[in-house]
């Protein structure tokens, strides 16, 4: 009786013992739980009403560009896989893409959106710099977004312990270059007032 | 006439349960002053009487009383800060801390009692030197005091654990067969000093022993078997 | 409170022969756990320092890694080059801003050997967006000129005007060096705490004028060129090895990439590097997770070594418990003062395993940096390994409660006389 009772002692202690290194071994290798072409839900309603207007990446599309437009009057059906013509559209679709203008009414806005993270720049594991994407895997297996969905964001603060492709939300203020400057190409840029995990809600 | 300072009413004590009851007291009281010397057969519950007196046990019935507070109406943590107020106990052998000096094994009383550390203190000297002045009158002079503890005889041992059951002035002293590990002519030299330092300080005295050739000392010389009906049993048997 | 305090010191004290085995046992593992997060995490600071400013990494169709671990890290071997016509395509383009070429493969007592240009040191950057910086001298201009890491100067004694020559491959042994012709050091640079500090930097002209006589990785036997001639051949590369490229707008990162691993003349891999990184350190969480688990196993095996020692050394202690009972010791006493002279031993044994790996870090930092460019600070205890220690020390709180309850059991059924 006594033996057993100090076995289970025992047993009860390690595991006791053992338990405070759970949280190391807990932060298991976080399996993403996005698969590559996700976007993010846009439209939360619930949270408290912010100064950031949530906004979604459709409206940083001018009203008047159509992304497909290129392949408009092209009548897919018609060609076989390996016509020129195909792969030459899909070509000056590229090219389009490439210098997608900015939507000149965010210029200014203060916005809040939800992206993937691209690392530009990071020491210590902070982030200083980094590129916001639509959606996940958008440096890795397909085409980069056209050039006015993509915002180059600078945090205030720099972001730890935050990885590649991670779901964030972002709070801040976004400028709109419409034309090449010495600062750089056309395209977003937003000075970012705090940038937050997002957290899938069901 | 001196207030009791142990009173016992109705007391009965068994180990566990379904065994008989190793003590069944009717009544038995000690005076404030009294040197008793308690004898008994080995085994017939007398350290048990002096745990039950010192709040180290409960009993299942009855009343113990010291200086006029009921033991058995206390809490644990109750009895055992009364026990290091007004109780000193010295024990056959294995007395002391082997990892203090001998001065911090005296001072141990003190330093779980306020009580005693401070009427320690009342005399105006630091606690060191009221332990010196004991250790002193009881023989231990300085290079002694220095020694390792586990370096000293039993003999010095045990006057030692005298010094501390006396230090801070506690009204009762319990002695459980302290000269029973010593040889014949350190006894005598033993209960001497014991006894004088007891008379000096006003302190009641309970010696426990089975030798009575040491009973002279006593003012009472009492056996268990006389007041526990237990005890008178198994002598009778 | 205080008194048992020091009557709990000086009980372990009492007792440090046996105990002081299970202190010993602690340090070791404590220094084990913290030597892997520390190991881990200075692994990591230094190869996120080694690069900065840089947009892409572009190289022969590897796995991404790969190409970041020999053309930052300078660590494996590439499998494939890159042609020096397809650089050229590629370093024309309108998006990018300056490309650093670079050609890797050979070494100098074991220090690998880059072939790269001026634009090496105008526009690398490390560490936050640090600027190279010579401690001495200036970039090579002739063929037969070099600019030595810090550590190689270092660790070799070279200075500036000495000789030294290459070897081809990356062997520590001068098998097959190109002995005949010697380079001349005019340039010094600052310690970076990267992979640069172990380099030896050449120009892209050099590399192929150690190259002249030689065909398909051996020297051709007979033919020797003497150093003053190879000028008279022409010493553009016909390959490199990687290529670092920044851009004029940092967004245009994509479109480049895109370009670059659809390049229809030959396959070829771009990478951002954070991103490269981040999946190293992915792949490597796993090895990390586990190294830390067994370590964390390791200190709980040295804790139970502690909890069984004092559980083994309760029953002669019996005696020595009823003596402070009978003074008026509580049970609770004796609880507290067994669980501090648990947690005491806890914490001497961390203190013993700090100090292990403070010595082992001093120790063992300079043969990691020279070797593997791996910075590690040596330092007492950093802020992250606090934590552990504290985890440490609970843990060790929670084991002494053990034998701590048992004692206070024990002196509660003994009484004033333990039956042995």
């Amino acid at each position: 009786m006594k033996v057993t009772r100090n076995i289970v002692a025992a047993a009860l202690t390690a595991c006791f013992m053992t338990g405070a290194y759970a949280p190391a071994l807990l932060i298991a290798a976080e399996k993403s739980e996005y698969r590559i072409g996700d976007r993010l839900p846009q439209g939360q309603k619930d949270g408290p009403q912010s100064i950031f207007k949530e906004v979604a990446w459709d409206a940083l599309m001018p009203p008047d560009w159509d992304p497909m437009r290129t392949l408009k009057g092209l009548n897919l059906d018609q060609l076989s896989d390996a016509d020129p013509r195909a792969m030459e559209a899909l070509e000056k679709l590229r090219q389009e893409w490439n210098n997608a203008p900015p939507n000149p009414a965010m210029n200014g806005a203060r916005i809040r959106i939800a992206g993937f993270v691209v690392p530009l720049e990071s020491q210590k594991n902070q982030i200083s710099e980094f590129l916001l994407v639509p959606y996940f895997g958008a440096c890795i297996h397909v085409p980069p977004p056209p050039a006015n969905q993509l915002i180059h964001v600078f945090p205030a603060k720099p972001l730890r312990d935050i990885q590649t492709m991670q779901a964030v939300w972002v709070n801040g203020t976004v400028e709109a270059f419409s034309a090449d400057t010495s600062m750089g190409r056309a395209g977003y840029r937003m000075k970012a007032e705090s940038v937050t995990p997002y957290k899938k809600t069901r | 006439m001196p207030a009791p300072v142990v009173h016992i009413e109705n007391l009965r004590f068994r180990w566990r349960r379904g065994d008989a009851p190793c003590l069944d007291i009717a009544g038995f009281t000690i005076d404030g002053g009294e040197r008793v010397f308690l004898h008994g057969a080995s085994g017939s519950g007398k350290s048990t009487l002096l745990a039950l007196i010192g709040g180290v046990l409960t009993p299942e019935a009855g009343h113990v009383k010291v200086l006029d507070a009921d033991l058995t109406k206390m809490s644990g943590p109750q009895r055992d800060r009364f026990r290091a107020d007004h109780i000193g106990f010295i024990f056959q052998q294995f007395n002391l801390v082997p990892y203090l000096t001998v001065i911090d094994n005296v001072l141990l009383a003190c330093r779980f009692s306020r009580r005693r550390r401070e009427r320690a203190l009342a005399g105006g000297a630091t606690l060191h030197d009221e332990a010196v002045r004991l250790l002193d009158h009881l023989d231990i002079d300085a290079p002694l005091r220095a020694r390792p503890v586990v370096q000293l005889s039993v003999g010095q041992q045990q006057r030692v654990a005298a010094a501390r059951a006396l230090i801070g002035w506690p009204e009762l002293v319990i002695a459980d067969e302290p000269t029973s590990s010593l040889d014949a002519d350190r006894q005598a030299a033993f209960l001497d000093l014991l006894v004088r330092e007891c008379g000096e300080a006003g302190v009641t005295l309970v010696f426990v022993s089975h030798d009575m050739r040491l009973a002279a000392n006593f003012t009472r010389v009492i056996g268990l078997a006389s007041f526990n009906r237990p005890a008178a049993e198994r002598e009778a048997a | 409170m205080s008194h048992l305090f020091a009557l709990a010191v000086r009980s372990a004290w009492n007792r440090r022969l046996t105990l002081g085995l299970t202190v010993i046992a602690i340090a070791l593992s404590v220094a084990l756990l913290l030597g892997v997060e520390r190991l881990r995490a200075d692994a990591r600071e230094s190869f996120s320092q080694s690069v900065s400013g840089t947009d892409l990494v572009i190289g022969a169709r590897t796995s991404p890694i790969q190409l970041m671990l020999y053309s930052v890290f300078r660590i494996g071997d590439a499998t494939n080059n890159v042609r020096w016509q397809s650089y050229q395509a590629i370093a024309a383009r309108p998006e990018i801003a300056w490309t650093i070429p670079l050609s890797l493969g050979d070494s100098h007592l074991g220090y690998p050997v880059l072939g790269t240009d001026g634009a090496y040191f105008r526009h690398f950057r490390h560490g936050r967006a640090q600027p190279l910086e010579f401690a001495g001298g200036a970039p090579f201009r002739e063929i037969f000129e070099t600019v030595l890491g810090a550590d190689v100067a270092e660790r070799l004694g070279y200075r500036l005007g000495d000789k030294i020559v290459l070897n081809h491959g990356m062997g520590d042994v001068s098998v097959a060096g190109h002995s005949d012709k010697p380079f001349t050091v005019v340039g010094i640079l600052k310690r970076t705490g990267t992979p640069v500090d172990r380099t030896v930097h050449v120009s892209l002209a050099a590399i192929e004028a150690i190259h002249l006589e030689w065909q398909g990785g051996a020297p051709i036997p007979g033919v020797s060129i003497p150093p003053q001639h190879v000028t008279k051949f022409d010493l553009t590369p016909k390959n490199i090895t990687a290529i670092l490229v920044g851009l004029r707008s940092r967004p245009d990162v994509f479109r480049v990439q895109r370009y670059v691993n659809e390049f229809r003349d030959e396959p070829l891999l771009a990478v951002l590097p954070g991103v490269a990184l981040d999946e190293l350190w992915r792949i490597v969480g796993v090895v990390e997770r586990t190294l830390f688990a067994i370590s964390a196993m390791v200190v709980t095996v040295g804790l139970a070594g502690l909890v069984a020692v004092v559980l083994a050394g309760l029953n002669e202690r019996r005696r020595e418990l009823a003596i402070l009972r009978s003074v008026g010791a509580r049970p609770r006493d004796i609880f507290v003062l067994l669980s501090i002279e648990g947690l005491f031993v806890t914490l001497c044994g961390i203190l013993g395993g700090i100090a292990i790996l403070a010595a082992a870090t001093a120790a063992l930092s300079p043969w990691a940096r020279t070797h593997y460019g791996l910075v590690i600070e040596p330092r007492l205890v950093s802020l992250g390994e606090l934590q552990w220690v504290l985890a440490v020390l609970a843990t060790g709180l929670l084991a002494a409660l053990i034998p701590a309850w048992r004692a206070c059991r024990l002196s509660l059924a003994d009484g004033l006389t333990p039956r042995l």
